[in-house]
This record gives structure tokens, sequence and C-alpha cells, in this order.
């Protein structure tokens, strides 16, 4: 199978920035403390930001590698025409609920602007927005990977992409 | 709009005697405390005067989220009603500032005053929530392991606190430490060492057991931070007249009921906690409110400006 | 309703529907037939993981990520071979007791079967043993990885039920010792049996060469407990702590990761949080629809009809347990199921942490038995065996594990001796 351009690379790298920061706020946390005896009022909720930003725009690219979590039991026995199609229609039903799920945002993005974050004093619709983002983002990695599928399936190269190849690859 | 959604369909029409309507009303509070009870008054009150046409269903424990999910859920009229430590506004949460208010009752008379109804006004217009009440809390105390009697006692004590900047600002003033930490850490935290003590009212020391761990409360009163009823402004507009006074009345029982169930458990848990082995320290509070004048003032200017500032310190330290 | 709603959410799990849009639509449904605001699901997204104890979550998969790259493995099947490599089926013991000491530095159980599996398995095979008992006692034996902390299992466990972290990592260490003394019983009696070799006993240098390079992997989960129960560190800063050690041991002293290296071990963790923690994200819109329609209450009174006997209600729950470790993984059944659960076994008097090791550990089983069982298809995988044949060897190997699971059931002092010593 001919190597495709990774389109999620980018977004890769930058969750992979985020958990370092995260790392790094958290330790200098500790350190501030224990060392310095001076305990950083900000570390903990700037951690909790950029973890919410890491797991939204991480689950994107889950979606883009159609590497979501699952019990894949039915489908693996599936021959792979019906596999396709099943997996097309729940995707359907899932690009519904993520669209609901970000129009229903934009109110409530409005709604928390009013209110800041205790100690960085971030307004909240920023911390929710990520929701916003993240169903968005999604939207656009599960069409592209659709997209994908169909071509795989039409060149015959379209195979159950299951979750055991991958752990056993690592 | 779909802001009035959950009203309407909360309203089944009801047989004969009229419509009949849902209340969700959520707290911080947990069963037993004080504000809890006041809580189960209301929904006592509300569901026999109205023979039942309202249901108030109470969810306790921030089992519905943080107190800032459970404001944009009554913003949005998810759930009806809360109380909580956030009354929405900045203008209204900032009267916490540290020896500002005397007692619950100084808030009372601010709020009803006619800069609080300035602010009531504009919770209702800008954010579709009104405030119809307060439950009383007890004034905030802080614990420690050591004795505390002056600020000098606080150098380098690292004592769990909000991260809001009015409690950081205070206790840095009083040489301390603060610490932020969510509460569901804070009792290993404290046995741990991980911070030296904190600070919350009397009721809520007691409730999550750090007498156990904790044998000094320092009676510093340093804020009196009560909890506001907010109700979804819409909502409550498409209630029937008769049923918003019963939820008026019922708010101002409640508050009366919680009033007295603080005093009387503030006697009870004082003396348990004594034999439990808990010291109680009356500290120098003069000392306390001088180290602190200067972030009173200076968050007080900025919040509300010169003017209004002056008068809230004069009404709350006004004789009632 | 709610029940439908349930209903809803496990049809489409066993569709094939990945489980956090399983828990949304399920979700969404509820929302919409009772008419509440949709602007819920973004903030209960948000919500879910909006926590400052679920930062452990990354913390502790990069340290079992940095430890897996490179000679980290092999020094600790070195060091459980120095102390029991001399028993009858020295190798199968060997197994065991790298599997306890491995999950001292990993967070999950298919990271244990994963790292040691590709070693022993192989060694195993070429000593004389019989392939499918190798690729089952390395499948049985990981079971431990989630027990003993870290573990990623037992904190969202944690997180999901509002339960304090710090002493749930601590009840699991008896349960997970107890599983691999139990699977050492059982390896030695088929070794007798089957006349399984072993080796010489090693000489002191050896053992002190071997701990020597060794004991710096070792000292990880005593960063994280003495860390955690001497204040020194909250739990989540104490995962920091040990992702800051494993960062210093693996670039200076075993020297198996470069920052290039350890670039793509970021990227990679993340990804793989992300993967756990949108689940989580999306549980939590579901846990308000629970909390909302109060179900466990419902069910809680349903059970409490027939019996408020703590026993028969703990025996009843552990077969539940086991019933769903059957088809889903671990930390998808914790986020679906332990909100509900948590606040029936609470009423019925049974200690919360207790009860979430205990889950963990059921569920955790689950992951070795079929039809889905992640650490079986692993082990298969790496010994070319078909899934029926090692099935059927696995079979024996669930007394041992079950009695485990009964010990830590009935007898809560085991998981929580150590919580009331130093909480
Ligand atoms: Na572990
Ligand atoms: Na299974």
């Amino acid at each position: 199978m001919k190597k495709r351009k990774d389109f999620a690379f980018p977004f890769r790298v930058l969750i992979g920035f985020l958990l370092f920061s995260i790392v790094a706020i958290t330790i200098l946390q500790v350190v501030s403390r224990f060392v310095f005896d001076s305990p950083l009022v900000w570390s903990d909720e700037l951690g909790r930001f950029l973890l919410i930003w890491m797991v939204f725009i991480g689950a994107a690219i889950v979606s883009y590698d159609d590497k979501h979590l699952g019990v894949e039991m039915l489908q693996e026995k599936m021959s792979h025409k019906t596999k396709l199609i099943t997996t097309l229609i729940m995707r359907v039903v899932i690009l519904a609920a993520l669209i609901i799920t970000a129009y229903s945002s934009f109110e409530l993005v409005q709604v928390s602007h009013s209110q800041t974050s205790g100690a960085l004093e971030i307004p909240f619709s920023f911390w929710r927005g990520a929701a916003t983002v993240g169903a968005v983002l999604m939207i656009i990695a599960i069409i592209i990977r659709s997209i994908f599928d169909i071509i795989d399936y039409r060149n015959g190269e379209y195979r159950n992409s299951s979750l055991i190849e991958e752990e056993v690859k690592e | 709009s779909d802001k009035g959604e959950s009203s309407e369909s909360n309203s089944d029409s009801g047989s004969g005697s009229g419509e009949t309507y849902e209340i969700s009303y959520s707290t911080w509070a947990n069963p037993g405390e004080p504000a809890y009870e006041g809580m189960e008054k209301f929904k006592e009150i509300v569901e026999e005067k109205t023979d039942g046409n309202i249901k108030v269903d109470l969810f306790p424990s921030n089992q519905l989220g943080t107190t800032e999910e459970q404001m944009e859920q009554v913003k949005l009229g998810t759930i009806q009603m809360m109380s909580s430590g956030n009354p929405g506004l900045q203008e209204i949460e900032y009267l916490s500032l540290p020896y500002l208010m005397k007692s619950n009752a100084h808030w009372k008379h601010v709020l009803d005053s006619d800069v609080g109804q300035e602010w009531n006004e504009k919770l209702i217009n800008e954010m579709g929530i009104r405030n119809i009440g307060i439950l009383p809390r007890g004034p905030r105390v802080i614990s420690a392991n050591k004795e505390i009697y002056t600020p000098d006692d606080m150098a380098g004590f690292k004592v769990r606190s909000p991260e809001r900047d009015y409690y950081v600002q205070t206790f840095e003033a009083l040489n301390a430490n603060p610490t932020p930490m969510d509460f569901g850490e804070v009792y290993s935290g404290l046995q741990t060492g991980v911070v030296d003590g904190q600070e919350n009212p009397l009721e809520t020391f007691y409730s999550a057991g750090f007498q156990e761990i904790q044998d000094y409360v320092i009676l510093s009163n340093h804020m009196f931070k009560p909890a506001f009823v907010t109700i979804n402004e819409e909502f409550f507009q498409n209630l029937p007249e008769e049923y918003q006074q019963i939820i008026l009345d019922a708010t101002a029982e409640a508050e009366a009921f919680a009033e007295e169930k603080l005093a009387e458990s503030e006697e009870t848990m004082r003396q348990e906690l004594e034999a439990a082995g808990v010291t109680f320290i009356e500290p120098d509070i003069d000392a306390f409110r001088e180290a602190t004048q200067e972030v009173r003032d200076r968050l007080g200017k900025e919040v509300w400006g010169e003017e209004v500032y002056q008068q809230i310190v004069e009404m709350g330290q006004a004789d009632l | 309703m709610i029940f439908l709603v349930i209903f809803l959410m496990i049809a489409l799990i066993i569709v094939g529907m990945p489980v956090a849009f399983a828990l949304l639509i399920s979700s969404l449904v509820y929302l919409l037939a009772e008419g509440v605001n949709l602007s819920m699901l973004a903030q209960s997204l948000v919500r879910g993981v909006d926590s400052f104890t679920l930062l452990a979550v990354p913390f502790f998969l990069l340290v079992g990520e940095l430890m897996n790259s490179g000679g980290i493995t092999n020094r600790i099947i070195d060091m459980a071979r120095v102390l029991v490599g001399h028993f009858k089926g020295g190798l199968a013991q060997v197994n065991n007791v790298a599997s306890l000491l491995f999950s001292g530095i990993s967070g999950s159980a298919t990271a244990d079967t994963v790292a040691l599996g590709s070693v022993l398995i192989p060694a195993m095979e070429k000593e004389g043993y019989d392939k499918k008992f190798a690729a089952a006692i390395t499948a049985a034996s990981s079971i431990v990885g989630p027990i003993i902390p870290p573990s990623v299992t037992l904190i969202l466990f944690g997180v999901v039920t509002a339960q304090p972290i710090g002493p749930l990592l601590i009840a699991g260490l008896i349960p997970g010792v107890l599983i691999t003394a139990s699977l050492m019983v059982y390896t030695y009696f088929i070794s007798k049996k089957r006349d399984y070799p072993s080796y010489p006993r090693a000489t002191f240098r050896q053992a002190r060469k071997t701990f020597s390079s060794g004991i710096p992997a070792l000292l990880l989960p005593v960063i994280i407990v003495v860390g955690t129960v001497s204040g020194v560190f909250t739990p989540t800063e104490s995962a920091a702590i040990a992702a800051l050690y494993g960062i210093i041991v693996t670039f200076f002293y075993y020297k198996n990761v470069n920052v290039r290296s350890f670039a793509s071990i970021l990227m990679k963790t993340s990804y793989e949080s992300a993967k756990i923690l949108f689940i989580i994200a999306a549980a939590t819109i579901f846990a308000w629809v629970v909390t909302k329609s109060r179900v466990s209450d419902i069910l809680g009174d349903f059970l409490f009809s027939f019996t408020t006997n703590q026993t028969v209600i703990m025996t009843i729950i552990v077969i539940f347990l086991f019933i769903i470790g059957l088809f889903m993984l671990p930390s998808e059944a914790i986020v679906v199921f332990a909100p509900i659960l948590t606040p029936i076994v609470m009423d019925a008097g049974i200690d919360p942490i207790h009860f979430g090791v205990l889950m963990v550990l059921t569920l955790t089983i689950g992951g070795a038995t079929p039809p889905v069982g992640m650490m079986l298809y692993i082990v298969a995988d790496i010994a070319k065996l078909s899934f029926t044949k090692l099935v059927r060897e696995m079979l024996p190997l669930y007394v041992p594990l079950i009695v485990t699971v009964l010990l830590t059931a009935y007898i809560p002092y085991l998981s929580l001796v150590f919580v009331k010593m130093f909480f």
C-alpha cells in the first residue's frame, strides 16, 4: 500500500508538546513548593487547561486514524464489504452527534464567557471551546478517513484496522 | 432560542389542577449541612403549598458539576435553581473580601440596598438569572497543627485555599503560603503534610472530618461567604404569580431555618470537636484585619470604584 | 427511559461503535427525550477531563513508555531469574515474578504482556516448555500490572467515582502480590508434573551485579508509594516526579532514550492518553444522565429488595463484573459502570476503596479471557498459536485467579490494611 500524506502530523507534534508542557509545569509545582517553599497558585489550573486541549485535539487525531477504543468482536468476523458499510453507517450517526455537540456548544461558549477561572482568570469560554474545536476537528477527520476507506476499498486495499494489530506492532 | 425549552417541556399538562413544574435544585453542600437542610425545607414548603404541582429535586455535593458548571446550567435552563458561593457576578462575589462584611445579615443588608438591586438587575438582564436570597454559612476559620494568634505566626504556613485572587492575596498579606488544592485531596494533603492547614467554615471542617488530623481551629472569621440562591429568570417568569410568591417565601423561610440550624450546630460541633481534642483559639483579629487592609482597599476599589467601595464598607460594618 | 438509554448504549457498543461515541449518542438521546438543553454535551465533555488528578494518566503512560524502550525489560527478567530461577520451572517462575516487578513501572496490563511476552515466550519455548503454557502464563501473570501502582485503571476509577487516589493505589499492593503468589503455586505444581527445567542458584556476585543494574528501575514504584504516603507530593505530583525520574534514568543511566526518541515517545504518549481520556470525557455526560435519572437509587432499591446481605451483594456484583469483563476492556468498563455501581455498594456498607481494587482486578482478569481479551490476542500472536488452543491451556489458570478475586472480595482487610495504616 502506498504511503499517504499524514495530514494529522502537525497536530501530533502539537499534543506531544502540550504533554511536555504539562509535565514541566507539574514538576515545577512540586519543586516550587517543596524546594523553595513557595507554592505556585496557577500551575494546577494551567495543567488542567492544557490537558483539556490535548485530549480534544488528540481525539480528533485518533478519529483520523480510526483507532477509538471499542468492542470489535462482531466487526472482525465481517467481510470487507459488510465491515465498510456498517462502519460508514455508524460514522454517519457519529457525525450527526458531533454536529449537534458542536452547534449546541456555541451558546454554552457565549454564556460561559463572563466567568473566569480562579487563578489565571482565563474566561471559561476558552475551556468549553475545546469541546467545540475538538468536535469540529473530529468531524473533518472522520470525513477524510471515510474518503480514504472508500478509495482503499475500490483499490482492494481496505482491511480491518483492528486495535490488536496496532498493539502487537509496538 | 431554545432557552425556555426545558421549562416548557418539564411542565406536563396536569390532571385538572393546573400546570405542573419540576425544579432541579443543585448545590455544593452535603446532606446534613445546615445549608442543605435549608434546601430540604424549601422543597418541603414548595411541594406542600403547590399541592405537589411544583416538584423539587435536590442534587447535593456538586453531583451535577462544579459551581461554575452549575451556574452555566442555570443560565441555560438545564437546571432551574442552584445555591452556591458563586453569585455569578464579580461585584457580588467580592463582598467576600476579608473583614468587609461583619455577618451574613450584613450581606443581606448590602444586597437589599440600591447598589445590590442594581447588581441583581444586571444578573437578570445580562445573564438571565435571578438572585432570590441566601443560605447562611458560618464565618470562615483557619485550622492548623500549631498555635496561631497573629499574622506573624503564619510565616511559612502552607494553607490550602481556593485559587481566586482575593483568597490568595489575603493569605499572602497574612504571611502565609496559600496553596490551591482540589477539596477532595485536602484530607490526605493535610494528613501527609503537603499542606499545613486549610480554611473553611467550621461546618465544612467538621463534615470533612478534619478534626482527626488537625489540632487547632483559629477563629479568625476572616470571611463571611453565604450561599446564593439563584433561579433561571425565564423559568421564574413563566411561573404563575402565585407560585413565584411561594418560591420567594419558601426561600426566605429556608434561610431562617438554615440560620437556626447553623446556630444550633455551631454549639454542638464545638463541643464535639473539643471532645475530639481540637483546641479553639481566639486570635488577635484586629491584627488580622489590619494586615489585610491593603488587599481590601485595592481589590475593593478595583471592582466597585472608590465611591461605591466606601458605601459598601459602611454598610458592611453598620449596626443592624 | 433511562433503561432504554442504557440498553441503547450497550447495543451500540456490541455492534462495534467506539465506546466514547456510544456513550455520547445514548446520552444525547436521553437529553433530547427529556428536553434538556443540549449544550450539556460540550460542558460535560470538558468537565470530564478538567481534573488535576487525571494528569496522572499521561504521566504514568509516559513512565511506562520510557522504561519500555530498550534494555530495561531484560534487566527486570535478570533480576527475577536471580530471585526464583532455581525453582522447579525456573523460567516460568521468572515470568511470574518479572510481571510483578514490571507492574511497578508500567500502568497497564497490555504493556506488560507485550514487553515480557516478546522476550519470555520464545525463551521458554527454547528451554522445552510447551508453547501454549508459555503464552498462557504470560497473559495470566500480566494481570498484576494495573493492580500495583502505577495504575491508570485505578486512577480512572478514582476520578469517575470521586474517591481519593492515594489510598486506591496503596490498596492494590496486597491483592497484586496475591495474584503473583497464587500463580507461582500453580506453576510449581504444573512444573513438577511436566518436569520443567530449572536454573542453578545464582551466585552472590551474579546477584549483586544484576541488582545494581536493575535497582534504578525498581526504585520507581518506591518513589510513587513513598511520595504518596509521606506527603512530599500529592498522587498526581508523584506521577509527575515518576515521569521526571523515568526521563533522568533512561537518558543518563540506561542511555536508551535521546532527544529524538523522547519526542516520539511524547507524541505517542499524548496520543494514547487522549484515546483513554476522551472516553472519560464522553462518560461524564453519561454519568450526568445517570445522576439526573437516579438510576443507581433505582437499581440499588431493586437489589436491596431481595437482599441486604453484604456477602450476597458482593457476590452478585463480582459475577456481574466477570461477565462485563468478558466483553469490555477494563478502562471502558470502569468509566461506564463504576459510577452506577459504587453508590450501590457504598449503600451496602462496602468500602469504596476496597471495591475499586476489586473492580479493577476482576475486569483485568477479563482481559485474559475470551471472547474479548487483549492479553490473549497479544500472546497468541507472539507465540503464533491458535486462539482455541491457548484458551484451553488458560482454563486451569483461572482457578488461582478466581481464588485471588474471592480472597480480595471477602477479606477487605487485604486491601485496606495499608490504607488504614498510612491514611
Ligand atoms: Na502497575
Ligand atoms: Na475478556
